[in-house]
């Protein structure tokens, strides 16, 4: 099957970041890009040029689900859910992520063994 | 699908899209929006504010195609990885794909071509309009025989007072030369006598021109004719002003009225109608021949019961008005094209349909079994896929595209197969196919079988999938799975048990018919057959008159015996084996043993030493002419019925006397028996031979052209013998072969369906191994680890192999015993087509038994071998 794992580092990041997010609720695109930025401190904000199609990829992958709802201000928005298969792919990429993670900082920290 | 339904499908994905956008478009627009009310709060004016926002997200447009794109990509993606993946994955397995395409593609292809037979002959409707309506009429006898034919009286009194008909018609056929030349050189064709009102009766009118007016008809008009479509388009080039020409049928002006539609049937015709010109039917009371082919439509929306009412009251004032021409039970009857034209190979076809069913079952089941087997060693294969993130619903996916792309594969293959199997069919096929119900290749068939193999597929796929993870993710990954029997077990064995059942259905119904074949190869027939040939001269120029006709033969015959090479020459009225003639013969001592129909043959001398039967008594000679004193020659089975054992030689007949009546003046006198002949099965090989007379053809009253009996070197006869014919008169277009081809010809039915049959059973012999090995097969992967530690533990080759290929082999013994007793219920449809051969016969099934035996023994041997030979310690390391 399809899977671009090891492609583009930035989508498969948004990826891993937007799961992150629907992780603690179901939101909207609009509220993803809020949290991101305030969850990473304004390190980052998201391009919603990319952020849709991630969404949709995403949708289409079935790791997450759509339904239009209405949000706080009565206003009618699509809200993302992440599925049982989203969560255990969140773990997958987190887990693969954090061994990168360690691997780079270590290169970076210049320790040697 | 039809155009309709296939835009509606197309509307229907524009449709979704057009949704897909407008949900998109607004969701970008709510985004834009709260970017302003962010920018405002943050203190920019308002119009900043929407500026700013809809810059940072850039081109709605743009995103919007960006998301719509990764949406689409996906799927086609998914679905082309995914049969790529099956490619890949058949190519990896090719022994799987072999033996499921091959399965598929044989069950497919021979059904086809069989539904495709029995779909033209038994099932579709005639193809005249308003079929239901259209009958044919016949009679039955006193003892329920009944025929479908009228004598000439009966079809006028149809005609006449047939109320429950609005048309009634009568029909022949004639073969001439249709040219523009009188007696024109070209082959003669098969064309149409019809008579009544023949255009009603059959519902079509002529697409060019007039039909026959009822003048026309009625008289008998020697002076027009109707043409073919065929005819008009291949001898006329399909002329628009051929309508008024003139043109010459053998010797016959006339003027063409009319030309048929290219959809014209009519059905007793093999091969194309050509012609179709106007005879008038000659009621003669005295004639009491079968001999006038009778049509009628019913008048629409009778019911059955009225109908069946009103052909009883017709019945009825037949027998008052001709109380010597029909008895108390005789009556009228009708008839449908398949009971008047297809009844000799409906229960052949019956039969096939019944045996290529069982082999589709059996293609079925085999496809169910290998696509089980298949999951059951892909369980670690899915277990993975699934713990690394594919859903139920993606795996899923993916086994159904395998499926599919199995079942487009073997579409094909069956598809060629069936067709060419169709060919095969047509050709082997005895030519007692009903004329002009040719059968077509037809998609709708090709489509029920592709179905049937697909829905197959699907279903035991899916089936098998669905527990593997469920329960084996597990238990797959981690290997524990291999002891255990799973779910498919059962299933499979039951598989296991259809398959062998049907198999042996099919093995001793093969079995049971050739060996009834065998027998009737067997028979001897009482005349020898292999230094004869025959030769038929073929339709005369019709310049011959009758004198000359009654010549031809006798200087032909002059010519041939004086040919170096050959023994003995005669003429007959017909071939051995081909129909003769019958007649009414007693005896002036025993006129109540008069036998109704005794078959009469008008021979030269030298007849029964042509055909080496023997003959005690004296041959006929050339003094035992026309005017010499009545002799006659009679068979073993006339003098036993007459004299028992006593002497025949010199005793009196009386041909043509029957129940104290002669049948016509002419034959009114005795007939003395110079010699008494061997029995000749004569009517066919499985038939007892029936009472004969012969009597010297200088004293015969058949007018029918003769044919030629010549005994010889065959290599050397044969062509001088049509030489010689051909210098008597150029213009003949003589038929020679060897005797043997027509006693090929009279068991050509029993052979074609022996061999049918066989050809199924070898069939389904094969694809039962195919199931049975990949059966014993899965065991084995299975089992492996087990397989490895109890050889580790020290048991020998030989116990483990038994313990393999136990259970499976209890299926198939099960399944041996439900197909006997299968078979056994259903032996007495057989019965009819045996000679001499007892469907229930032990020693017969025990042959049947035996074969599906060793082949299973074989296909669990080679599997069960690799088992014993596993090497413990690979298997245990593996991992």
């Amino acid at each position: 099957m399809a899977d671009d794992r090891g492609g583009d580092v930035i989508k498969g990041t948004l990826e891993m970041i937007v799961l992150e997010v629907l992780q603690a609720e179901p939101m909207h695109g609009w509220g993803i890009t809020e949290r991101i930025e305030r969850r990473s401190d304004g390190l980052l904000s998201v391009n919603q040029g990319s952020l849709y199609p991630t969404l949709y990829r995403l949708v289409a992958r079935g790791w997450v689900s759509s339904a239009w709802r209405t949000t706080e201000n009565n206003r009618a928005a699509r809200y993302y859910t992440i599925t049982r298969a989203g969560r255990k792919r969140l773990a997958a990429e987190r887990a693969q992520w954090e061994r990168l993670s360690r691997g780079v900082g270590l290169i970076l920290a210049g320790v040697r063994p | 699908m039809s155009v309709r339904a296939w835009w509606a499908r197309v509307r229907g994905t524009l449709r979704r899209r057009d949704a897909l956008d407008r949900e998109m478009e607004r969701e970008m627009a709510f985004h834009v929006e709260m970017a302003t009310k962010r920018n405002v709060e943050r203190g920019m004016p308002p119009d900043v504010a929407a500026r700013q926002a809809k810059l940072s997200f850039g081109s709605v447009g743009a995103a919007a195609e960006a998301g719509r794109e990764a949406h689409r990509a996906l799927i086609v993606e998914n679905a082309a990885a995914d049969v790529r993946f099956a490619v890949r994955a058949l190519r990896r397995a090719p022994s799987f794909a072999l033996a499921t395409l091959s399965t598929m593609a044989l069950g497919i292809g021979a059904s086809t071509a069989i539904f495709a037979v029995v779909d033209a002959v038994l099932l579709r409707p005639l193809p005249v309009p308003q079929p239901a309506d259209f009958t044919y009429l016949g009679w039955v006898w006193d003892k329920g025989d009944a025929f479908p034919a009228l004598t000439s009286l009966q079809y006028q009194f149809v005609r006449d007072h047939g109320r429950a008909f609005t048309a009634v018609a009568a029909y022949g056929t004639r073969d001439a030369r249709v040219g523009t030349v009188p007696n024109a050189s070209t082959t003669p064709v098969r064309g149409l006598e019809v008579s009544g009102d023949f255009f009603r009766t059959i519902g079509f009118t002529p697409r060019l021109g007039r039909a026959f007016d009822a003048t026309e008809l009625k008289a008998g008009d020697a002076s027009v004719i109707i043409l073919d479509d065929a005819v008009w388009r291949t001898r006329f080039g399909a002329d628009p002003d051929i309508v008024g020409q003139r043109l010459f049928l053998d010797r016959e002006a006339r003027t063409v009225v009319g030309v048929m539609p290219a959809n014209f049937f009519f059905p007793p015709a093999v091969g194309d109608t050509g012609f179709l010109v106007p005879v008038a039917v000659h009621v003669n009371p005295t004639d009491e021949g079968h001999n006038t082919q009778a049509i009628a439509r019913l008048r629409h929306g009778t019911s059955d019961f009225a109908r069946d009412a009103e052909i009883g009251a017709l019945s009825q004032a037949f027998r008052a008005a001709y109380p010597a021409l029909a008895g108390a039970h005789e009556a009228f009857r009708l008839y449908t094209h398949r009971e008047a034209y297809a009844g000799g190979i409906r229960l052949t076809l019956w039969v096939l349909f019944g045996a290529v069913s069982l082999l589709l079952l059996i293609a079925c089941a085999n496809t169910a079994t290998l696509l089980l087997v298949r999951a059951s060693s892909r369980q670690r294969e899915i277990a993975v896929r699934a713990a690394i993130g594919a859903g139920p619903a993606r795996i899923l996916q993916q086994l159904l595209t395998e499926g599919l792309v199995l079942a487009a594969i073997s579409a094909v293959l069956g598809a060629v197969l069936g067709a060419l199997g169709l060919r095969a069919f047509l050709a082997a096929a005895p030519a007692t196919l009903p004329g002009g119900l040719a059968p077509e290749f037809d998609a709708r068939i090709l489509v029920f079988a592709v179905a049937v193999c697909v829905l197959t597929g699907l279903v035991f796929g899916l089936a098998a999938a669905v527990p593997s993870f469920r329960w084996r993710l597990a238990s797959g990954l981690l290997g524990t799975a291999r002891g255990t029997t799973g779910g498919g077990t059962r299933t499979r064995e039951v598989l296991v048990l259809v398959e062998t059942a049907s198999a042996v259905v099919l093995l001793a119904g093969a079995t049971v018919l050739a060996a009834s074949f065998a027998r009737l190869m067997r028979v001897d027939p009482g005349f020898e057959t292999d230094a004869v040939i025959a030769v038929k001269l073929g339709p005369l120029p019709d310049d011959y008159d009758a004198a000359r006709r009654a010549q031809l033969a006798g200087r032909i015959l002059e010519r041939v015996r004086r040919l170096p090479g050959v023994a003995h020459a005669a003429t007959a009225p017909n071939l051995p084996l081909e129909r003769g003639m019958n007649f009414p013969v007693d005896t002036p001592e025993h006129p109540e043993l008069g036998l109704g129909a005794v078959e009469l043959r008008f021979v030269s001398p030298d007849y029964f030493a042509t055909l080496g039967v023997p003959l005690a008594g004296r041959d006929f000679a050339a003094s035992d002419g026309a005017g010499g004193e009545p002799v006659a020659i009679v068979n073993t089975t006339f003098a036993k019925r007459f004299w028992g054992e006593a002497p025949a030689i010199g005793r009196t007949i009386q041909i043509g006397h029957f129940k104290d009546r002669w049948l016509s003046d002419r034959l009114e006198h005795q007939t003395r028996v110079i010699g008494v002949a061997g029995d000749m099965r004569e009517i066919g090989l499985d038939r007892a031979p029936r009472a004969t007379v012969v009597v010297p053809w200088t004293q015969g009253f058949d007018d029918r052209q003769p044919v030629l009996l010549v005994r010889g070197e065959m290599s050397q006869v044969a062509k001088s013998v049509r030489a010689e014919v051909l210098g008597e008169d150029p213009r003949l277009i003589p038929t020679v072969e060897p005797l043997t081809a027509a006693v090929s010809r009279n068991v050509a039915e029993p052979r074609f369906r022996a061999l049918l049959i066989g050809t199924f059973a070898a069939s389904a012999l094969l694809l039962a191994a195919i199931g049975i090995y990949g059966v014993i097969a899965a065991v084995v992967e299975e089992r492996r680890r087990e397989i490895g530690v109890r050889l580790s533990l020290g048991a020998t080759g030989a116990v483990v192999a038994l313990g393999v290929v136990g259970r499976c082999l209890l299926s198939v013994s099960a399944g041996a015993a439900v197909g006997l007793a299968a078979f056994w219920v259903t032996r007495r449809s057989l019965a009819s087509m045996l000679y001499d051969t007892s469907p229930g016969d032990p020693r017969l099934l025990a042959v049947a038994l035996a074969a599906l035996a060793l082949v299973a023994v074989f296909a669990a041997w080679v599997p069960a071998r690799r088992a014993a030979h596993l090497d413990p310690v690979t298997t245990l390391r593996l991992d």
